[in-house]
């Protein structure tokens, strides 16, 4: 759904994994599902320190 | 007066009530027998259906100044008048009137449950409070910018007064004429969806009206908030529409186009145990996410985070709503709320999961 998120102008968005499952990958291992969620919410919490405060004009991250 | 007339109570400023400019705008709100200055006007055009019993005037910054006391004094003598209807205004454009005229109105209509007819410019800022406001016995009509149009406001308005007090169905706005407050009601077309929308564009493509069913809504710029200085200094919170909600969904969460929020407290939760969450969201299927909760509120990589020091302090509550078919300007409420009590919780920033 990033490209929703990206059409209404966010500019932190970290592209999740499915609509169903944006924070891991039920299709992995339990433990490889958490490693991943876990890269998923640290990349998601470096955003929070970094990027501009101007609006995405829609184009592409 | 006949006993089955119709009892209006009208609402003006200082000005239109004929006790002074700018300089009298501090003035407390005073009620006055019969009608006064343009109250005279739709007394004339309401006939002998209703008479204006009483007129409540009061001064522009009055209302502004002194807030929720104000607004309790009006509505007090207002409630007085004993009246099957209220009018107040016309505004026109005047800013600090309008809003005067719209807030006393959804007072009037919510606690005396009696309709409400004012009439702005449309673009008067009141009529943003108006929409929000969403009060289904408050009705506003368009007007001119300047009072040079209060001869036929006065005739619209008082129109519209007869038709609610009498309990006159009124249609949607587009057909009505007054001012769009975006309620929806469910109505049965008599042709399909399919033939309707070739209708609709074959009306576009010939350069005639046309009303979609669902108007198109201008959405804001956003603008994004500073970066945090530090993550090790922050305390984060997560938000989800993926409609992860304790089990058995206490608070209600409708499938699709809920209007409301919830947060519920995952301040000694290591992870959210399948079992104890479900999933309820109309719009995705939800058996991995009732299978592993943390699939759409990752509350377990967020403590992760939070013991490895790269995150000060992981919020305690988690915030919940079920995303599917919001409409835009209820879930930009909703959003405000959220922000605010984010604010109120001492929470510096917020990862929202979008399913």
């Amino acid at each position: 759904m990033a490209d929703i998120s990206r059409h209404l102008g966010v500019n932190r968005i970290v592209p999740a994994v499915g609509i169903s499952y944006p924070c891991g990958d039920p299709a992995l291992s339990a433990d490889a599902d958490i490693e991943l969620r876990r890269k998923l919410v640290h990349q998601a919490l470096q955003s929070l320190t970094a990027g501009s405060t101007e609006p995405n004009q829609g184009k592409a991250a | 007066m006949s006993s089955d007339q119709i009892r209006v109570v009208h609402y003006i400023n200082q000005f239109f009530g004929g006790l002074g400019g700018e300089d009298q705008a501090g003035l407390a709100p005073s009620l006055v027998n019969g009608a006064v200055g343009p109250g005279k006007l739709i007394a004339q055009s309401l006939g002998d259906r209703a008479q204006i019993v009483a007129t409540v005037i009061c001064g522009d910054n009055y209302v502004h100044e002194q807030g929720a006391a104000a607004l309790s004094t009006i509505v007090a003598l207002m409630r007085g008048a004993e009246a099957d209807l209220a009018i107040l205004g016309p505004a026109f454009d005047a800013g600090r009137y309008g809003v005067a005229c719209v807030t006393v109105g959804h007072r009037i209509a919510s606690e005396l449950g009696i309709p409400c007819v004012t009439a702005l410019y449309p673009e008067n800022p009141a009529v943003r409070i108006y929409r929000d406001h969403r009060n289904e016995k408050l009705y506003s009509l368009p007007t001119t910018q300047l009072a040079t149009g209060l001869r036929d406001t006065a005739s619209r308005m008082a129109q519209l007064a007869i038709r609610l007090a009498t309990g006159d169905a009124i249609g949607p706005a587009n057909i009505e004429g007054y001012l769009p407050r975006g309620i929806r009601r469910l109505e049965t077309a008599q042709r399909s969806g399919a033939e309707r929308a070739v209708d609709m564009l074959k009306a576009k493509m010939s350069g005639l009206a046309y009303f979609p069913d669902l108007p198109y809504v201008a959405h804001a710029t956003l603008v994004a908030a500073p970066a945090l200085a530090s993550l090790a200094d922050s305390q984060v919170a997560v938000i989800s529409t993926a409609g992860v909600v304790p089990m058995g969904n206490p608070d209600r969460f409708f499938l699709r186009g809920n209007n409301f929020w919830r947060k519920y407290d995952v301040g000694s939760l290591e992870r959210l145990e399948a079992g104890k969450w479900d999933a309820v969201h109309g719009g995705y299927s939800t058996s991995w996410t009732n299978q592993n909760p943390n699939l759409g509120a990752p509350i377990d990589a967020m403590r992760h985070w939070e013991r490895q020091g790269v995150l000060g302090k992981f919020a305690r509550w988690f915030y919940s709503i079920p995303g599917v078919g919001a409409e835009f300007d209820q879930a930009s409420r909703m959003g405000r709320e959220i922000a605010a009590d984010l604010k109120a919780e001492g929470t510096h920033a917020a990862i929202l999961v979008s399913t």
